[in-house]
Formats: C-alpha cells, structure tokens, sequence
C-alpha cells in the first residue's frame, strides 16, 4: 500500500466525505483525514460491537434464562381440542356414559372437481347418506357443510380411500351409554353438538363439560337393572301403558336406582315417541291414591287427636257435599285407625282427616316436602300440584291420595319420613355412607315407630302381603287411584303403586313401584289393584336386592324383630289380633 | 499475534460447535416428545374404547342372559341362603387345636351355604375360609383354658362392628353381650363373609351359588 495523497489533485476539494457543513480539508492539515478516518472506524467498531453484545446477550438469555416450556407442553396434534365431556359413573365406578373420540366428516364445495363423481363415490361409501342429499350439500355455494359426524374408522377408512379433493375430517366426539335404555332417563342424552339434554346430562351440563373428573351418581347399576327387568315384567303381563320404579336410601336420600318406561335407546332419542320420552319419576305429577294414607296416618298420629287404637265409623259411605267415599273392600263397620291403614279404607282415612283438621292436614303434608317443587340433579323438577285453599273437602280427598299431584320422588320422600322420622334431601349424586338419617327430624321418633309396625302388618295381614320378601321384614302401603281422564275419574284406568320399605325393623331402602293403567289378567283375578300387580314387583326386587347388598335375612320369630314389629290391632268385635 | 487470532478463531469455533450440536439434539428431543405425546393419546383414546366396550360387555343385561345361557343348574342367591354367625349350630368340639377353633370352625358352615352348597368335609371347608379370612395373631395365642374367648370370633360383638356396615351391625345385635371383648376377631370373621360373598358376585348384579340340585 503506497501513500496517495501527494497524488491528489490538490486545488480540487475532496469529495470523498460528503458531509455537508464541514470546512473543506485544506492542505495544510494532511493528519486531519486520516484522524477522522480512524474516529469512524471506532464509531463502526462500537455499533457493531454493541450489536454483537445484544445478540450475545439475547442468546445467553434466550438459552439459558428463559424456560423453554411452551414448546413443549403444548398440545400435540392436529388443531385445538376441547376436553371430552366427563364420564359418568355409577355408585360403584360402572360407566354409565363415556365419551369417545371419533372423526366427522365435511367438505369445502368451492374446492371439489367434480361434486357428482364425489357424491356417487361417498354414497357408496357411507350407504346411510342418500346421493340426492349428498350432491345437494357439495352443489351449495357454502364454504363448509357437514356431511356426516362421529363415523366409524372403517367410514373413515373407505371415505380416505376415495381420495377425493375437498373432503375432510375433523375431531369430535361420541357420547356412548353402555346399559343403554336402562339408565335413559336418569341420565338423558346429548346431541350431536355434546349439549346434554334432559336427566343428568342437562341437569349437570356445566360440570359435564368441564371434562374433569368423572361424576358419581347414587345410582347402583345392578340395581338399576333388576327394578327395569321387573318392572317391564310387570308392564308386560298386565299389559300397562308404562310405570316407574325407585329405590331411595332413607338414611342419605341417595336414589339407588329410577326406572320409567316405556324406555328408548338414547341413540335413537330423536325417533322415539312421547310416552317413551316421558320421566315418569321426575316430571310427571300424580294423584297418587291409596298409599297417600302412610302421610295421613302419620299426620293423624302426629296431631295426637288419635292413636292407632282410635276408632271411626266406616260403617256406611261418607257423603260430603255431592262426592260419595266408598271403600273398595267395603269392612262396614266401625274400624280401628290400624285397621283403616292396613285395609285402606278411604272413608276412615276421610273421617282421620276431618278429625285432624284441614290446616293441621296442610301443616304435616308441606313439612314433608309435598307442596314444594323438588330439585334435584336432574334438569326435569317435579312439580306439586296442591291446592291453593286447603279446605275440609280437599282435606277429605287428599287423605287418601286424591286432589293433590305429586312426582313419585316427591312421595318417597315424604314417606321414608314417616318410618324414619327424618326428612332427607334425595340426591342422584354420592353421598358417604352413614348409619343414621339424615335431614332434619319432622316426625316424632313415636310416631314412625308406630308406621313402622303398621306398614309391616300391611304386609303381614293386609293389601300389600304380595309384596313380602321372605327374610326381608317388608312393610308398606298399597295404592290405586282412578286415573283422570278429562275432568272425570275414571273407574277403568288406574295408577297401581305399592310403597315399600325394608328391613322394616329400622327401614333403610324405600322401594316404591307404579304401574300405569295395569289391567287383570288370570293371575291376579282379574284385579289390577297396587296389590295384585305392583306389590309383587316390590316383593321381587327386594328379594333380590337383599343378598346383593349382603343383608343376612330375618325372621319375624327373632324376639327382638317382634318387639320392634308387633302391632295389637284392635276391632270392635272383642277380638283382638296380634301380628 | 496470528497465533493468538487462531487459539480464538479455534475457540469461538469449537464453542459454536457444541452450541449447535446442543439445539440440533434439543430439537431431536422435543420431536421424540412430542412424538410419544401423540402416541400417548392415541393409546388413552384407544384405552377410552376398550373400557366402553368393557363395560357394554359387562352389563348386568348382557351377564344375566349369559349365566343363564351358561351357567345351567345355577340359581340367584336366595336370602335364606345367607346366615347370620350367631345361627350357626355346630363348634368343633372343645379338644380341638385352638387354631382351628379361632380361625375356621364358626365360618365352616357358611363356608357350605353360600360357597358350596356340596357337602364338603369339616376340615376341607374350614382351611379354605381360613385362608380367605388371613389370620393373623389373634385368639390362638389365649389361654385354652377360656372356653367363652375361644368362641369370641364366633360371638361377635358390638363396638368394631359399628364401623362395618349392616351385615356386621346386625350380626352384632343378634349376639350375646357376653362375648363383647373379643370385637376385633369378630369383626374380621365378618369379612370373612363379606369375602365369600363378593366372591359369589362377578362384580355385576348377578349373584349365583350352586342350588346344590347340579350335583
């Protein structure tokens, strides 16, 4: 390298820099050029450096600071997945729903060659899917059409070797109910979109969605299926419209098992018919008849006008304004408030009521919950229909189970009060076990005492003795009510219920059965009473429950079952008969 | 000076080096990753299935019509099949081993009614609830010389059973208070039961014991 400068031109101003505003170098100051030179390397060296020493830093900070976290944890796979909705249990970790990833399939019309050629081949590959609709969708003008959800990997696999443009899948999800009708009602369903419609599925949709941990219901699923098995039994042989079934723990007011049919497929929820779809438990209301005299008889021992000695005059029919009261197995004569349970005369039950007074009546029966709605995990509440004026004719009627609807869920409530003395708060959701009741006591420990002793003579000697489970010590009341139809009641058309508790001795499962229209046939003579054709429902769940939750059986000859049991029912007759 | 350049042109080199051989194997490990991540879901979606089908398979319905397909000779367990300890009649007689007399003889014949309704030998029967109810210390190390404690398991008694449930509840009410000392033993004689009885059900709704008329 060879020094230039005494090369250059020196009359010609340097133009090598052109910075505006400075002086012209001059001769006389050769140094000045190399001086500024050097301040614009350091200049460009501390600019570089500077940068050099932001990226080194970034790195260090990058690399060794910052937790590279996010990379890592985020979710694998193709597009964002919501959490699958949560399954649902039985009390005992059953699946009763399950949730299952499938593929659903739809297509973007704008990016098909040939739409036709498309929907002939996916015709073929999913026959369900009509040609016509098919090539309907994939001619819309619409950038996204559904074309068929929740397929099958084999759909999946024939439809991906079609190899078609334009079609594609997306992630979604099933709901699968592996008892399937069984648990309809209790549980509902969802639609195609994960939205849970009516039971569980509805009631508990916002923790449902969550996609947390499973849910637990009360529900015991063998149970669950033996009441369905015996209540379609039932159905069938007495050839009724349809009937419900509960089972209910009087200590925790967890519900064991709810059955109403007729049932469907929850899959199939879109095609089956209102009488299937109707909850029988929750949402229907009705006038339940002759086992409403379990409340009144309480009552009646409750207002302590009466003891289960007291006698009322059912010799003759009870006229009341233009409403005549008969008894179906007419007794005719003056019975004892025992008798008037045990052998369900509505014209003692309607002199009971008079006794104690309509407001006394009113008092009792909203205290055991019968005049509110009752919610509960289900989206279906249970409505009460009572009346607005409690008077001396709606007393009358109501005493044995006319005038006042209620959901069945509601009565089994009410009457597991009456034997336990405590009114529970019914769940389909797990509770601990416990060993006593539950809720707060609305009946005196005397007074379900005294229940428990007559509800299991109905058993022994009355309406209810098909109900009886040889070991289980059952007790309880049967009903028939005359169904209305228009404005009329109808003689021909009954609801049969029987109320059952057991082991009557300290009562720990309610289990009560209705059946909807049920007529006679040759094995019951022709009856179709609650006694004759839902008691025996009754008998045969219980008889079936009990070695299933390990109960070892009773018998009415152990001293201490007949102290707790035994019952004097008196009669006018100087009879006296010990049960 | 030029060595010097090449001792940090080395350095800088070998630095970057290891640098990028680090990312480059990150990189490889975050693929790994994530590759047994989706893995990882596909096999829990695939569990999901399997436990639907599991317990479609195994609903009461789908059970019941099966033992009664296959399990021909069998029946449902009647009530009057269970017994209370308290009913049970016959105790070894007082000579015997006082192993035998804590473990096995007071359950031996429960053992035969709910477990196997064939008349099976004394002993057979008692080794077998013997082994399911696992004895452990207990009143085989008392004095003979008690005949009341040597039949506590049988007598069982009221303050453990509280915490059972109602089978051990209501044994306990039927039992005689003199017995109440030896609760613990009696609490674990009722499990024994519970064992035979959970064993009869396969888990499902469905209990069978032999009726005894197969044989």
């Amino acid at each position: 390298m060879t020094y230039i400068e005494p090369q250059l031109p020196l009359d010609i101003p340097l133009t090598l820099a052109p910075r505006q505003g400075r002086p012209a170098l001059n001769r006389s100051a050769p140094h000045a050029l190399i001086t500024c030179a050097q301040g614009r390397l350091v200049a460009l060296g501390s600019v570089l450096t500077l940068g050099f020493l932001i990226v080194a830093l970034r790195l260090v900070d990058a690399t060794l600071l910052q937790p590279a976290v996010e990379e890592i944890a985020a979710p694998v796979g193709p597009g964002v997945e919501q959490p699958l909705r949560a399954d649902i249990l039985d009390r005992n970790g059953e699946v009763l729903a399950t949730s299952l990833p499938t593929q659903s399939l739809f297509a973007d019309p704008a990016k098909l060659i040939d739409p036709v050629a498309t929907a002939r081949g996916l015709a073929e590959a999913l026959p369900d899917i009509k040609y016509e609709e098919l090539l309907d969708k994939l001619s819309s003008a619409r950038r996204f059409v559904w074309l068929k959800r929740n397929l099958t990997p084999d759909e999946v696999y024939r439809v991906n070797a079609l190899g078609f443009p334009g079609l594609e899948f997306q992630r979604d999800s099933t709901r699968v109910y592996p008892a399937g009708a069984t648990t309809v009602h209790l549980l509902g369903f969802t639609d195609v979109d994960g939205n849970g419609l009516g039971g569980i599925e509805r009631g508990m949709q916002s923790r449902l969605i969550d996609g947390a941990a499973p849910l637990n219901l009360s529900v015991d699923l063998r149970l669950q299926h033996i009441m369905a098995r015996e209540l379609q039994k039932a159905v069938t042989d007495y050839r009724a419209i349809g009937g419900t079934g509960i089972i209910m723990d009087a200590f925790t007011g967890e519900v064991l098992s709810a059955v109403s049919l007729p049932d469907f497929q929850p899959q199939a929820a879109g095609t089956a018919g209102d009488e299937a779809r109707f909850n029988r438990f929750a949402m229907g209301s009705y006038e339940l008849g002759s086992v409403m005299k379990m409340i009144t008889t309480a009552a009646g021992l409750e207002s302590g006008r009466m003891t289960l000695d007291s006698f009322y005059d059912a010799s003759q029919p009870l006229r009341y304004g233009r409403f005549t009261i008969n008894d179906f197995h007419a007794e005719k004569r003056w019975l004892s408030v025992a008798e008037i349970f045990t052998y369900s005369s509505n014209i003692g039950a309607a002199r009971m009521a008079l006794d104690m007074g309509p407001a006394f009546e009113r008092q009792f029966f909203c205290r055991l919950g019968l005049c509110d709605t009752l919610r509960m995990e289900l989206a279906e509440k249970g409505d009460s229909i009572s009346p607005a004026e409690w008077k001396e004719l709606t007393a009358v009627t109501i005493s044995y189970g006319h005038g006042l609807s209620v959901t069945p869920l509601h009565f089994v409530r009410a009457a597991a009060a009456t034997v336990t003395g405590h009114l529970v708060t019914p769940t389909f959701l797990r509770r601990e076990n416990v060993r006593v009741p539950l809720g707060p006591q609305v009946v005196s420990a005397r007074t379900a005492d005294l229940m428990r002793r007559v509800m299991r003579a109905n058993v022994v000697v009355g309406s209810g003795g098909k109900a009886e489970a040889p070991g289980y010590l059952v007790g309880g009341k049967t009903g028939t009510a005359e169904k209305t139809t228009g404005r009329r009641y109808s003689t021909n058309a009954n609801f049969s219920s029987f109320m059952g508790a057991f082991p009557m001795n300290n009562p720990r499962y309610m289990v009560f059965v209705m059946l909807d229209e049920p007529q006679g046939n040759a094995s019951t003579h022709g009856y179709r009473t609650g006694g004759w054709t839902a008691a025996p429902v009754v008998g045969r769940v219980i008889s079936q429950m009990g070695p299933l939750y390990a109960m070892p059986p009773q018998s009415m000859e152990d001293p201490q079952v007949r102290e707790a049991l035994s019952i004097d029912i008196k009669t006018r007759m100087q009879r006296r008969e010990t049960y | 000076m030029t060595r010097r350049y090449i001792i940090w042109i080395g350095l800088v080199s070998l630095t970057a080096g290891i640098v990028l051989n680090t990312s480059l194997e990150t990189r490889q490990q975050q693929d790994r990753l994530a590759e047994i991540n989706r893995e990882i879901k596909i096999e829990q979606e695939r569990t999901r299935v399997l436990v639907a089908e599991w317990h479609s398979l195994k609903t009461p319905e789908r059970l019941e019509a099966l033992a009664r397909r296959h399990l021909q000779g069998y029946d449902t367990i009647k009530p009057m099949q269970l017994a209370n300890l308290a009913d049970v009649p016959d105790r070894l007689p007082e000579a015997a081993p006082p192993v035998a007399v804590a473990t096995a003889a007071p359950v031996a014949p429960i053992a035969e009614v709910a477990e196997t309704a064939a008349p099976a030998p004394r002993p057979a029967a008692a080794r077998q609830v013997a082994a399911i109810t696992t004895p452990r210390a207990r009143p085989a190390t008392r004095p003979d010389t008690r005949p009341a404690a040597r039949l506590a398991p049988v007598a069982a008694a009221a303050p453990a059973a509280e915490k059972q449930d109602d089978l051990a509840r209501l044994i306990a009410q039927s039992e005689a208070p003199a017995a109440r000392p030896a609760a613990p033993a009696a609490a674990r004689a009722d499990d024994g039961i519970r064992t035979i009885i959970e064993r009869q059900q396969p888990h499902n709704g469905v209990v069978f014991a032999s009726t005894g008329s197969a044989e």
